[in-house]
């Protein structure tokens, strides 16, 4: 898949401002951004929902018809929470878009109903299915199109957490195969345990493009809560300290940040200085932190991406 | 690039491969639409109630004396069961048809909007035009099957029920049973031509508006309104834009001289009509974004209100406008209709009464109509006309007998006349087995093209 110089306003509203995103196969990329940077946009225009202002995309080495898109064959995927037919089961809906795309293979939707989990309710009406059964039905049907490509966004919100891990196995088996996938997420957990590569996004625009490997190198030295028998005293230690900054908390304790060497030796001089350190918890992964100072979002904004 | 064209067969095709792959994508848009409809529950009760329903009416027709007189071959539901499927056409192009093309085509958009669909629908192996296509092909296959379905069924119930007995047509004569199934039949072909225009109606509004209430309301209050308009004025252009006149066009295969104008004019404002709401329908759904709300912005008021408010200017616009331009009534038409009509049924009301005609035989008799309450001007629809028959009575008895008629006439050329019983007699023939008296009260139309 290749993305470029897409453009889209909605209005007063640059939801895309000159994207390119590009992904290969047997790579699982995945696509972040806080509320509002556009990458909802962008897959709708990967899904040719949307027509861009400008720019050009190229799927499986097929130009994108913006006018009169067909979706090509080996495209799969879904955006936001997909979305069926409530009259239909589970399995006449996978027959059905089976259909549109001449598939009328029983046995594959069978066994697409199977490796997503939903074998024992697939004749149970959608109307009555959770998010979490949804998103599984709606993974099942971007499998009946045999994906090269697949655009999932946040396919694991919903899930149970058995659910999450058996989605997460079953991206990186896919993307092992040679499947490439954009994967469009809020959870850095998930960036960090399936994608090879991340492209970060902020107001419309591509903010940092790379692996997760260099992600993590440059990523910044992780926030830490620190509670102590002394906060004010270990707050006055803290300053004499190179490469370590503390503030104080309102909340609690103090929020810590410093490399691991440095903050060694921060923790043995509080030791000395007869102050007992009573929790040392993480507050912010490095990715976290790092996804936090390129989206310019506060850690607020973070238990709320979270929570989403 | 991770793949080529090439790898995955996507190469450069030549024209006539992408033509096939375009119908073959319409096909399976077609029968995916088919088969969505045909699981939905307004559907199978529609089709339950084009199957039930005439048998319902001629049930209830049966068990009572009384007749819908005021519909086209109304009074003669008791005597053919040809008449049978001919009342039910009358009824369903007054209203029947509009709301079942609104049930059918107007929330088939609007209802991918509401399950939140359109995404799903449009990430697979179809484009837009194929989607739309296989979506009109589907409400037009399963409209006309439902017609189909409501022409057999009342067919059927009116021969069973009643009979396959010879039917009077609108100018007097005697249609045979084989005659009247042969245009019985055309008559519902030609009435299928409004229908599928008020199906593109019902899915340009499903379209336009995202709303299924919309969609399925729509053709019903408009058909009503374009009812309402062809019945306000004496003009024959407003008379003839409006699609509602359209379900009329049959009415001419019933008269001693069959005249296809209406026909031809339904077919043309059928076509123009279909046209204009599909292309519309279609470039409306071209260049759509399917992004949900961005930015959080919730559409207003102001573009319903807008549409509303043009749909009014619009409806009293063509309310002024009803009485502009010829009216196809004229005195002259009437004379001539009623005339050939009311010699007809005099030979037909003689020979119920078991009084010999000779073959070939004509009345000598002339019509004079005028408006009552029309001042100079004997022309337009309207109930207060009068048409006095002159009918002379040839030797061994010669004489000159008038018989006037309070006559009705509608704006799309049928009347319906009231004559005196003193000298018509009355409603059943006696001592004719309960014949009805064809002159008591007796309907026609004439060519208002």
């Amino acid at each position: 898949m290749d993305a470029h110089g897409l453009v889209k306003r909605f209005g007063e509203i640059t939801a895309l401002d000159g994207v390119d995103v590009r992904v290969e196969g047997g790579r699982v990329q995945g696509l972040l951004g806080p509320n509002g940077a556009g990458k909802t946009t962008l897959l709708r225009i990967l899904f040719g929902l949307v027509r861009p202002d400008a720019g050009s995309v190229r799927l499986l080495g097929e130009q994108l018809d913006t006018s009169d898109a067909r979706l090509p064959d080996g495209v799969g995927g879904f955006v936001e929470d997909p979305r069926f037919y409530p009259y239909l089961s589970a399995r006449r809906n996978l027959k059905l878009l089976s259909e549109l795309d001449e598939v009328r293979s029983a046995a594959r939707i069978g066994e697409a109903l199977e490796l997503v989990g939903l074998a024992d309710t697939a004749d149970r009406r959608v109307g009555g299915f959770s998010t979490g059964m949804r998103q599984r039905l709606g993974l099942a049907a971007a499998l009946l199109r045999e994906p090269a490509l697949l655009l999932l966004d946040e396919p694991t919100v919903g899930l149970d957490p058995a659910g999450v891990r058996e989605m997460r196995a079953l991206l990186r088996k896919l993307a092992d195969g040679g499947t490439a996938v954009l994967l469009s997420t809020h959870d850095m957990a998930e960036v960090d345990d399936v994608c090879d590569g991340v492209t970060i996004m902020r107001s419309g625009r591509v903010v940092w493009d790379g692996t997760v490997q260099r992600l993590r190198a440059e990523a910044p030295a992780p926030d830490l809560r620190l509670c102590t028998s002394n906060d004010a005293r270990a707050l006055e230690i803290a300053r004499g300290h190179m490469g370590v900054t503390a503030v104080s908390d309102q909340r609690e304790g103090l929020v810590v940040s410093a490399e691991d060497g440095r903050l060694d030796a921060y923790v043995l001089a509080l030791g000395q200085a007869g102050i007992a350190v009573r929790r040392l918890e993480l507050l912010a992964a490095p990715l976290e932190s790092m996804f936090f100072a390129l989206t310019g979002s506060g850690s607020d904004t973070g238990a709320e991406l979270d929570a989403a | 690039m991770a793949y080529s064209a090439s790898e995955r067969g996507l190469a450069e095709t030549s024209a006539a491969p992408r033509r096939h792959a375009r119908f073959a994508g319409v096909g399976r848009s077609w029968r995916v639409e088919m088969a969505k409809l045909i699981s939905q529950l307004p559907l199978r009760i529609l089709a339950v109630a084009c199957l039930l329903a005439p048998i319902v009416f001629v049930v209830v027709i049966n068990s009572q004396s009384a007749v819908p007189a005021d519909t086209l071959f109304g009074r003669w539901v008791h005597a053919s069961g040809f008449a049978i499927p001919l009342v039910v056409l009358g009824f369903a192009g007054s209203w029947g048809f509009p709301v079942l093309t609104g049930v059918v085509a107007g929330d088939m958009f609007a209802s991918e909007d509401r399950h939140g669909t359109w995404k799903t629908l449009l990430s697979r192996s179809c484009s837009r035009s194929d989607v739309f296509v296989g979506k009109v092909l589907a409400a037009a296959t399963s409209v006309a099957v439902l017609v189909l379905l409501l022409c057999v069924s009342s067919l059927v119930a009116g021969v069973i029920g009643v009979g396959a007995h010879r039917l009077v047509g609108l100018s007097g004569t005697l249609l045979s049973p084989g005659r009247c199934l042969g245009l019985v039949l055309a008559s519902w072909a030609i009435a299928l031509m409004p229908v599928l225009a008020f199906t593109s109606l019902a899915l340009l509004l499903s379209v336009a508006t995202r709303s299924g209430i919309v969609g399925v309301l729509g053709p019903p209050v408009i058909g009503t309104v374009m009812l309402l308009l062809s019945l306000v004025g004496g003009g024959e252009i407003v008379r003839t834009i409006m699609l509602a006149t359209a379900f009329d066009a049959w009415h001419g295969l019933f008269t001693e001289q069959a005249y296809l104008g209406p026909v031809v004019e339904a077919a043309v404002v059928s076509a123009v009509y279909a046209f204009v709401c599909l292309a519309v329908a279609w470039r409306i759904l071209r260049r759509r974004d399917f992004a949900g709300v961005p930015g959080g912005a919730r559409p207003g008021w102001a573009l319903p209100t807008r549409a509303v408010a043009a749909s009014a200017a619009a409806v009293a616009l063509l309310a002024v406008l009803a009485n502009v331009g010829p009216t196809a009534i004229t005195s002259k038409r009437l004379e001539a209709a009623i005339n050939t009509t009311f010699d007809n049924l005099t030979i037909l009301q003689q020979e119920l009464l078991g009084r010999a005609v000779p073959a070939n035989r004509s009345l000598s008799s002339g019509a004079n109509c005028r408006r009552h309450g029309g001042g100079t001007s004997n022309s337009g629809p309207g109930d207060d006309w009068v048409c006095t028959i002159t009918i002379v009575v040839p030797p061994p008895r010669p004489d000159t007998i008038e018989v006037t008629y309070d006559v009705r006439v509608r704006p799309n050329g049928c009347y319906t006349t009231e004559g005196p019983p003193s000298f018509i007699g009355q409603r059943v023939l006696p001592g004719a087995h309960g014949a009805l008296n064809p002159l008591f009260q007796f309907d026609g139309c004439f060519n208002t093209t």
